[in-house]
């Protein structure tokens, strides 16, 4: 048979095997009933941060409230599409879209399927009954570890090394600059940007780490996710030739990395907690009230600082309790900034490069 | 901040961070030489990358987690090498499925073997010039930061290096990938050259593998290589096979991809992405510049008939 | 002389390698899958479950295997002339985000004005950004393969750059274009999840392959890559016809990023790299660089883009695993272009 007879024929048999062979999509009843309730996150657990943090805390909500969590992790940036429809094909009743980059497609998703779902980071987005939003303001715990850095550097040299700049960390920065300079104006700050999305860049993630180490800093605030790995690694290196008192300390982001072979020289972290979160985001949606807004933050320990470790001295600890209470006042108030170029300007105001 | 500083920072990085980079570039030049062009690279760095972790976690000894890298890159080669010759394989999409089994069957084993730990390594090796060069500034402390496996890298490929040029061995794997016709007509098996030079090219690979995961980062992740193995065919091309001419290209890569760093360190305001731009472009624009001569040996590629069984 | 079913046994055997390549890394991989402890067997029914025994398996099948068919189409374009476009990648982002800011610029036109502006802007990013390498390639000689993939790199670095910058929606937090409102994108067909790009993509491949078969550019483009020599001697100017197949083939993975947009994506987002590129080699080696067998290679390959998606909730089998899969399968792919039982009879 002519060719173009085969093509037109493949052609037209595809397309008409498409209409008649589809159904109509399942209509979701917009169920005040929460039995299941799903999560899907760009990365994996294993990276002991931002995945980990959500998947953990949903679990454990589900479980205190006796209800499915589904888990995919690993989902990456692709179109999730099909992943929220399995899952919802599978009878969630809630998706929780643990990433910023989820912000447009869960929506969207939302309003063609009447799935309610939780994004974050995206506050035009809510709708009520449909989308509900997680803000997380992680500047003023950055704030706090700022000041711990400040009065801990012996030094006076902090770096803050970043595999990425999202509105996330880019708030995280300029606090954790910000509580530095309130205690400690005259240090000097290094800011190294890894690379584009680098996440996972853990081989360059460490030739940064060694460089800021080189040129004197003693404590490194790191936000890189699977990165992470590659800035503990060089800190880890450059201890092992040193004393304990010299030793070069982490600040790490979002997760809780003690106990683990990464946790040696963990001074604190800027613990992102969902778990409050989840469960008044579930308890909304039974109630009715879902959409809305839920802000984590420093007051309803959304944000915190890990516990630091015993050889933080008392006077520290005061410092950092009374910089606590003044945020929490609205004493302090700490700057909200999330592009990078705002990031870049901030810093400079708050620690003129000597060049 | 201070230049010197900075620059020491810049070679010390670049120094340490080309080794996976120049051996697999190495590796493929032998390779190419011999007239095979190996896309798998990236596969056999991360296979390799996984045994050697895997091997050190559990002996603690980086000199046998290095031999495991060198071992299992050394079988991957020779399954190159046999598959490319006596299997007919055509070798591109040979090394591209290479690629992708290896990136995606790394990230499988690990995601079910470990599941969501993640286990670092703590060894640290010796450094054999540790502070003794440090009145020569910026080489002799960025020397002296450098462990053994980056002088024992060194050593290995310039040794190589004078080895291929001088022995017959280098001789016949140029013919192999020159004039084929040639090297059967003197009496060589040129199938048997070839998976030689594929097996010592899966062999550097593999060290350069197992050097990353164990060496340089004392972790394994999936996708670390970062696409080590897509960058070391273009050096070894820019290198045009030269080997010591590959081993500086690495080194100067090296050098361009820490110079991110280096600039934000000079408090140079430049975005990153722009930045990282650099040294794809230098390669590039380094191929333009070697224009015409730029050949690759005529029978890289090619799958070699023989004189007799023209099938 | 003529044999009356050669044209099935051609059929036959051309379909062989194929399924046999199929079986055969099914087999290896369910070895690996039984290695760390999963049950093939329950793994595979468990795909095979959700893909096919659901209305909404194959309707997603057919919405992943849509811009694998064009990337397919693609590379296979550069093949039939012996060339290997491995910039696949770059050019699908270069187009996507040229077509995302064109889509975003021009909001308020008529849709089917939309759309057709939208594509040829992908079209044009994705021969924008292959044109260098060809042009290098033409003049020069410097291997495609290199400077492709290189230029991926820079254009993941420059993609990113320009969305975190100049291009980038200051009303969200996370770095992207502005959204092409859902009612302006492709439209849905009748109440399913199947978008039109699926036609989109049909279309083209249809169009593409009726032009490779039955223009003269075709038939040059057929020469050149089965024997330059040969097709100099036949005064076909090989240096144009190969600069053309690869201009072609960036144009349309251009397209493929243009689709993507217009269809599922709706945005270009600073961290999206869907790595069609490999896979799209994948699918033009099961299909054995026939264009009619890049319809049920495509199909194939959406299935196992499905699979990744479904199957860690599904089976617990990580989604790497269909990567390791791909792989075999070309694997096993370039073993098998030697076949062992098939003697052609050399002239």
């Amino acid at each position: 048979m002519q060719l173009w007879r085969w093509i037109l024929m493949t052609v037209v048999g595809v397309s008409a095997s498409i209409l008649p062979g589809s159904l109509a999509l399942p209509a979701v009843a917009q169920g005040v009933e929460v039995d299941r309730v799903a999560i899907v996150t760009p990365a994996s657990r294993t990276n002991q941060g931002w995945d980990q943090q959500g998947v953990n805390n949903l679990e454990s909500v589900g479980a205190e409230l006796g209800i499915t969590v589904d888990v995919v992790e690993n989902a990456g940036y692709d179109d999730i599409t099909p992943i929220l429809n399995d899952l919802v094909d599978d009878g969630a009743d809630l998706i929780v879209c643990h990433a910023s980059g989820y912000q447009t497609v869960c929506p969207e998703f939302a309003q063609s399927t009447g799935v309610p779902v939780v994004v974050i980071e995206n506050p035009g987005a809510v709708m009520p009954g449909l989308i509900a939003d997680i803000e997380t303001q992680g500047q003023e715990a950055a704030f706090l570890a700022g000041v711990v850095a400040g009065l801990e550097t012996t030094t006076g040299t902090v770096a803050v090394v970043v595999s990425g700049e999202p509105p996330s960390w880019n708030y995280m920065t300029v606090g954790f600059a910000e509580g530095l300079h309130s205690v400690n104006p005259d240090a000097t700050l290094i800011y190294q940007v890894i690379g584009d999305a680098a996440y996972d860049d853990a081989p360059n993630a460490k030739r940064v780490t060694e460089s800021v180490i080189a040129a004197g800093a003693d404590i490194v605030f790191g936000m890189g996710d699977g990165a992470s790995f590659g800035m503990i690694q060089a800190i880890n290196e450059a201890n092992a030739d040193r004393e304990l008192e010299d030793a070069v300390q982490f600040i790490d982001v979002i997760g809780d990395k003690s106990g683990t072979d990464a946790g040696t020289y963990l001074l604190t972290s800027v613990l992102f907690d969902y778990t409050h979160a989840y469960t008044s985001l579930i308890e909304q949606l039974l109630a009715g009230t879902f959409g809305e807004v839920y802000t984590m933050g420093l007051e309803n320990d959304g944000v915190r600082l890990l516990d630091l470790p015993e050889s933080v001295s008392t006077d520290t600890r005061n410092q950092l309790t009374e910089a606590r209470e003044g945020i929490i006042a609205g004493e302090i108030i700490v700057s909200s900034i999330a592009d990078a170029d705002g990031v870049h300007q901030r810093l400079d105001e708050l620690f003129p490069s000597e060049n | 901040m201070n230049v010197e500083v900075v620059l020491t920072a810049l070679l010390t990085a670049a120094m340490a961070g080309s080794i996976p980079l120049m051996l697999a570039a190495v590796g493929e030049a032998i390779g190419e030489r011999a007239g095979l062009l190996n896309l798998g690279i990236e596969g056999v760095i991360l296979v390799s990358g996984l045994a050697a972790f895997w091997l050190v976690l559990e002996t603690q000894s980086l000199g046998l987690g290095l031999a495991c890298g060198a071992v299992t890159g050394l079988i991957c080669g020779l399954g190159f090498g046999v598959l490319a010759t006596r299997g007919r394989a055509d070798q591109i999409v040979l090394g591209l499925g290479m690629t992708m089994a290896g990136l995606g069957g790394t990230a499988f084993v690990f995601r079910e073997v470990w599941g969501s730990q993640q286990p670092l390594l703590s060894i640290r090796s010796w450094r054999p010039l540790d502070s003794l060069l440090d009145w020569i500034p910026v080489i002799g402390p960025a020397l002296g930061q450098q462990r053994w496996p980056v002088f024992a890298a060194w050593f290995l490929v310039i040794g190589l290096s004078s080895a291929i040029r001088r022995s017959k061995f280098g001789l016949q794997m140029r013919a192999a990938g020159e004039f084929p016709l040639g090297l059967e007509a003197s009496g060589a098996s040129v199938e048997g050259v070839r998976i030689a030079a594929a097996a010592l090219a899966g062999t550097l690979s593999g060290l350069g593998g197992a050097y990353l995961t164990t060496v340089e980062l004392g972790f394994f992740s999936p996708g670390v290589s970062v696409g080590t193995g897509f960058m070391a065919v273009a050096v070894a091309m820019l290198g045009q096979r030269n080997l010591l001419r590959v081993a500086l290209f690495s080194l100067g890569f090296g050098m361009l991809t820490g110079l991110d760093t280096a600039l934000q360190l000079a408090n140079v305001d430049a975005r990153p992405e722009f930045l990282r731009m650099i040294p794809y472009l230098a390669i590039v624009l380094t191929l333009v510049l070697l224009g015409r001569d730029a050949k690759s040996p005529a029978a890289l590629g090619q799958v070699y008939r023989g004189l007799a069984g023209r099938r | 002389m003529p044999d009356p079913h050669g044209h099935w046994r051609a059929v036959i055997n051309s379909l062989a390698t194929p399924i046999l390549a199929v079986i055969l890394a099914t087999g290896v991989c369910s070895v690996a899958l039984l290695l760390v402890g999963h049950n093939p067997l329950a793994a595979w029914q468990a795909l095979i479950q959700r893909a096919f025994l659901r209305p909404a398996g194959v309707q997603e099948m057919l919405v992943a295997a849509a811009p694998l068919l064009l990337a397919g189409v693609a590379v296979a374009v550069a093949a039939r002339a012996g060339l290997w476009n491995i910039g696949i990648d770059g050019q699908v982002l270069v187009g996507a985000l040229a077509a995302a800011w064109v889509g975003t610029t021009l909001e308020g036109t008529p849709r089917i004005l939309l759309w057709a502006v939208v594509l040829v802007t992908g079209v044009i990013g994705g021969l924008a950004w292959v044109a260098i390498p060809a042009l290098l390639r033409a003049r020069f000689g410097t291997n495609e393969i290199v400077t492709t993939i290189m230029f991926n790199y820079v254009a993941l670095s420059l993609t990113s750059w320009l969305v975190k910058g100049p291009l980038r929606d200051d009303t969200i937090v996370a770095p992207q274009t502005a959204a092409i409102p859902p009612t302006d994108r492709l439209p849905l067909l009748a109440n399913t999840r199947v978008h039109a790009g699926v036609i989109l993509a049909l279309v083209v491949w249809g169009v593409v392959t009726w032009w490779l078969h039955r223009s003269t550019a075709g038939f040059d483009i057929k020469a050149t890559g089965e024997n330059p020599r040969a097709a100099i001697h036949a005064l076909i100017p090989v240096g144009l016809v190969s600069a053309g197949a690869l201009l072609a083939s960036g144009a349309l993975a251009g397209l493929v990023g243009a689709g993507d947009i217009l269809s599922t994506k709706g945005t270009f987002q600073a961290e999206w790299n869907p790595g069609y590129g490999l896979t799209a080699f994948a699918l033009v080696f099961l299909a054995r660089k026939n264009f009619l067998a890049l319809l049920p290679a495509a199909l194939f390959l959406g299935l196992l883009s499905y699979g990744a998606d479904v199957m860690p909730r599904a089976a617990g089998v990580p989604s790497a695993f269909f990567a390791f899969y791909e792989g075999v399968i070309l694997i096993v792919l370039a073993v098998f272009a030697w076949q062992p039982w098939h003697r052609k009879q050399m002239l």
